[in-house]
């Protein structure tokens, strides 16, 4: 096995321990939030989809879109989605080009341009699958951004929310857009919201932040870590290689940290 | 940081920038048109250059743009290791006719992997381009046209290019101190390309 297929090994068991705290009952340990970091439901998305196989994903995955859709910012899963760079929109497309994805709601298939109508026996399949899903209640329990978006409405204000319930976030509005993938005029007036709310300080902090989370496990950050972790190890050139390595950053991305031994990335 | 390229390592950092688009854009090809040094070095004319100027794409496309300094970083080159200063140069000074017909011919082609093909600009065109570029104060030029070792003719059809978007008195007298310095009569030309 090259290096490749041990790092897509790798994240594939990362990706599963993050979806048993979505709900998926995997048989791997969950990602615990309070100390690995926030999981960004849209960035985990993407990076099952870049790696996804034809296991038991891809009957599971669907089942929670159906039964989770409205929790789900499509607005901000088309946002990553666009932004991939052709190959990798390449390789998710034909990952989701699986029967059971037929299933899932118009609103997702359109953000992916999915077309397939799923048959009988993968609808029956997904509906058993359906019945092994955890709770909302108890998703609710295990990931911060699914309860903030119960609280405050599915979008970028609720997911604004979660981040800065991360400890010394120390980003301005800028960064905070662009780890939400959203524009900046709309993370600007929701922070000004906020701040007039003394929810935030001028520093975009939280006023009273109580049980504070240590960070981003999974963001958008993590993706373009990903796509760049796979052109590398494509590399036949070291100095390419290299190079790839040194633009990743582990800052918003722990799962990153977790992917790769120091001694692969030479970080 | 190296400044200086010869042929071997011109074609070695190409190696690497297709390589970088092979991976980055697998479904895309790209082409270069080289003038200058690095057309000169490519076709042994010269021993090194120091970067690579680009005729087209006039614009470098986004993919390009950023291979260009993915490997800039990756092999310590200079960041404009490949640029496109010659194009802009006579994008802003283009004859109103346009560019005589011979800027479309090419000297030969190189294939870098499957997706870069490298094409040297036609030899008239080179001779054209270095006069154009070249000043009393700085010899690169000279010496470069010196090496290509251009007959009469092609000096003179040089001279009405270079004059044909720039004939100032200024660039009169820097074109009479450069071809004195090959040897040529500036004088001799003038009437000829007038013609």
């Amino acid at each position: 096995m090259n290096l490749l297929e041990t790092v897509k090994d790798r994240a594939r068991f990362i990706i599963r321990s993050a979806w048993v705290t979505m709900g998926i009952p995997f048989d791997v340990p969950m990602v615990n939030e309070k100390r690995e970091g926030i999981i960004d439901v849209e960035a985990l998305f993407m990076a099952t989809f870049l790696f996804m196989e034809q296991d038991r994903m891809v009957t599971d995955l669907p089942a929670w879109i159906i039964r989770f859709k409205d929790i789900i910012n499509h607005q901000k899963l088309k946002s990553m989605f666009k932004s991939c760079s052709e190959k990798h929109k390449g390789t998710i497309l034909k990952n989701l080009n699986h029967d059971p994805f037929g299933a899932t709601p118009e609103s997702f298939k359109r953000v992916f341009g999915l077309k397939n109508i799923s048959t009988k026996e993968s609808v029956q399949t997904i509906e058993r699958r359906s019945l092994k899903l955890n709770s909302l209640n108890h998703v609710a329990q295990t990931s911060v951004m699914i309860r903030n978006r119960l609280l405050y409405g599915t979008g970028f204000r609720a997911d604004l929310i979660s981040i800065t319930q991360i400890k010394n976030i120390k980003m301005n509005g800028k960064q905070l857009a662009t780890l939400l993938c959203t524009a900046d005029s709309t993370i600007s007036r929701i922070l000004n919201d906020l701040r007039s709310c003394k929810f935030l300080d001028q520093d975009n902090e939280r006023i009273k932040l109580i049980d504070p989370y240590p960070g981003m496990f999974l963001s958008s950050r993590t993706i373009l870590n990903l796509y760049e972790i796979i052109d590398a190890e494509e590399f036949r050139s070291e100095e390419l290689k290299n190079e790839a390595y040194e633009n990743i950053s582990f800052k918003n991305d722990r799962f990153c940290m977790q992917l790769l031994p120091s001694s692969t990335s030479g970080l | 940081m190296p400044t200086d390229f010869n042929k071997t390592q011109i074609l070695e950092n190409l190696e690497v920038l297709s390589e970088w688009l092979r991976v980055k854009y697998p479904d895309d090809t790209f082409e270069l048109l080289v003038v200058g040094g690095a057309a000169m070095a490519l076709d042994e004319l010269k021993g090194q250059t120091r970067d690579i100027d680009l005729l087209l794409p006039e614009i470098l496309p986004a993919a390009l743009k950023e291979g260009i300094a993915h490997v800039s970083r990756a092999k310590r080159l200079p960041p404009e290791w490949i640029n496109t200063n010659a194009a802009n140069i006579l994008k802003k000074l283009k004859p109103t006719k346009g560019l005589p017909e011979y800027f479309n011919e090419i000297s030969r082609t190189i294939g870098i992997g499957n997706n870069l093909k490298i094409t040297l600009i036609g030899r008239q065109a080179l001779i054209g381009m270095k006069l154009l570029a070249s000043t009393p104060s700085y010899t690169k030029h000279t010496d470069d046209i010196r090496s290509l070792n251009p007959r009469k003719e092609e000096i003179e059809e040089a001279v009405r290019f270079v004059l044909s978007i720039d004939n100032v008195e200024l660039r009169k007298e820097d074109l009479r101190i450069v071809l004195n310095a090959i040897g040529l009569d500036f004088d001799e030309f003038i009437g000829n390309s007038k013609r």
